[in-house]
């Protein structure tokens, strides 16, 4: 009797133990950590760069020391996204005030952006917008500095550009911040851009 | 096997047929286009976007089917779309569906009308015509206010 119970109890145990066991080893893998870039990651993003500016001159960005920017790449002939994030952070910018952050643009298509094109499309926005370009090697070494990929699409003369959607915040001392997604609200958005715009 | 009808079948079949086609016709789709719009560019920028809403006020299914305007060399149904972090665009292949009541928008960062090689800058303040063409209604002619790049 007492062998039986004994026998039993060990059951019991092995039974526990193997829910035990499936319990463990079946938890749900853990939630992938959000937004906020490790701290590696952020400093990867950014450092110093020359390109060219709207009157042709090489722009270095040691110009832009001590001012916190919001960097996007993109190109003029883009009919939606460009203006689109470009009228945004016009109008956040707005609203935090004249002097809270610079804007630049910077062309990754660079074959029909050249500095005259660069500058009268800033112009069209009807605020202080720095518009940059430069040499394809210029080009390839800032996109690979701040993780952007484009790609032509099409081979027309009117082609098109996929390009990364994102706005890079960079703080006063050029530091990389945060992003800006475009399916971000408004609200999120400045109260990121508040974070640099200091 | 052979099934015959009789009269009887055949006569109600027949008044069903007759009342199906003497019905009433289903009201249609009925397209209504608001704030029609389009951001200002500058010379030798070849492609822009316009945007609108549009609502089917019918009560049968609506869809759109294309655009055309006499101000770009080209315009057709486009869609922008983030994909891993990346913008796209590409052909609305096939139109759109509108439902009975619904409402869509044409707006930045989303669906647009795509606009290629435009002959002269879009100017803030200006309009221009631009056709919606419809499958089962009469096609829409609005006029597109050209918008400041940076107003909206
Ligand atoms: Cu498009």
């Amino acid at each position: 009797m007492r062998r039986l119970r004994l026998a039993l109890w060990a059951l019991v145990g092995l039974v526990a133990a193997g829910m035990a066991a499936f319990i463990v080893t079946s938890k749900p893998p853990a939630p992938r950590m959000e937004t906020r870039p490790a701290d590696d990651y952020a400093s990867t993003i950014g450092g110093p760069f020359t390109l060219v500016d709207s009157a042709g001159e090489p722009f270095s960005s040691t110009r832009l020391a001590g001012r916190p920017y919001a960097i996007f790449f993109g190109f003029t002939h883009c009919p939606d996204v460009c203006p689109t994030t470009l009228a945004r952070l016009v109008g956040m910018r707005e609203e935090l005030g004249a002097d809270s952050f610079d804007i630049v643009f910077v062309s990754v298509d660079p074959a029909r952006d050249g500095p005259e094109e660069i500058g009268k499309y800033g112009k069209l926005f009807e605020t202080p917008i720095i518009g940059l370009t430069g040499s394809q090697v210029q080009i390839d070494k800032v996109k690979k500095q701040f993780g952007v990929f484009s790609e032509k699409v099409g081979t027309a003369e009117n082609y098109n550009v996929d390009h990364t959607a994102s706005v890079f915040l960079m703080d006063v001392n050029g530091q990389f911040v945060a992003t800006i997604a475009p399916e971000e609200s408004r609200e999120t958005a400045l109260a990121k851009l508040r974070r640099i715009a200091g | 096997m052979i099934h015959r009808l009789s009269l009887r079948q055949v006569l109600t079949l027949g008044s069903a047929l007759l009342l199906a086609a003497c019905a009433p016709q289903k009201p249609a789709a009925e397209p209504v286009v608001e704030d029609a719009w389009a951001r200002s560019t500058v010379e030798g920028q070849k492609m822009a976007a316009a945007y609108f809403t549009l609502r089917n006020e019918g009560e049968t299914e609506l869809k759109l089917t294309g655009v055309s305007t006499n101000r770009a060399g080209s315009a057709s149904l486009h869609r922008s779309a983030v994909d891993n972090g990346v913008a796209t665009m590409r052909p609305l292949e096939g139109g759109l569906l509108i439902e009975p009541g619904e409402t869509i928008a044409f707006e930045p960062g989303g669906d647009h009308v795509m606009l290629e090689m435009l002959e002269k800058p879009l100017v803030e303040g200006e309009t221009f015509p631009m056709t919606l063409e419809f499958a089962a209604a009469a096609p829409i002619t609005l006029e597109v206010k050209i918008v400041g790049a940076g107003e909206r």
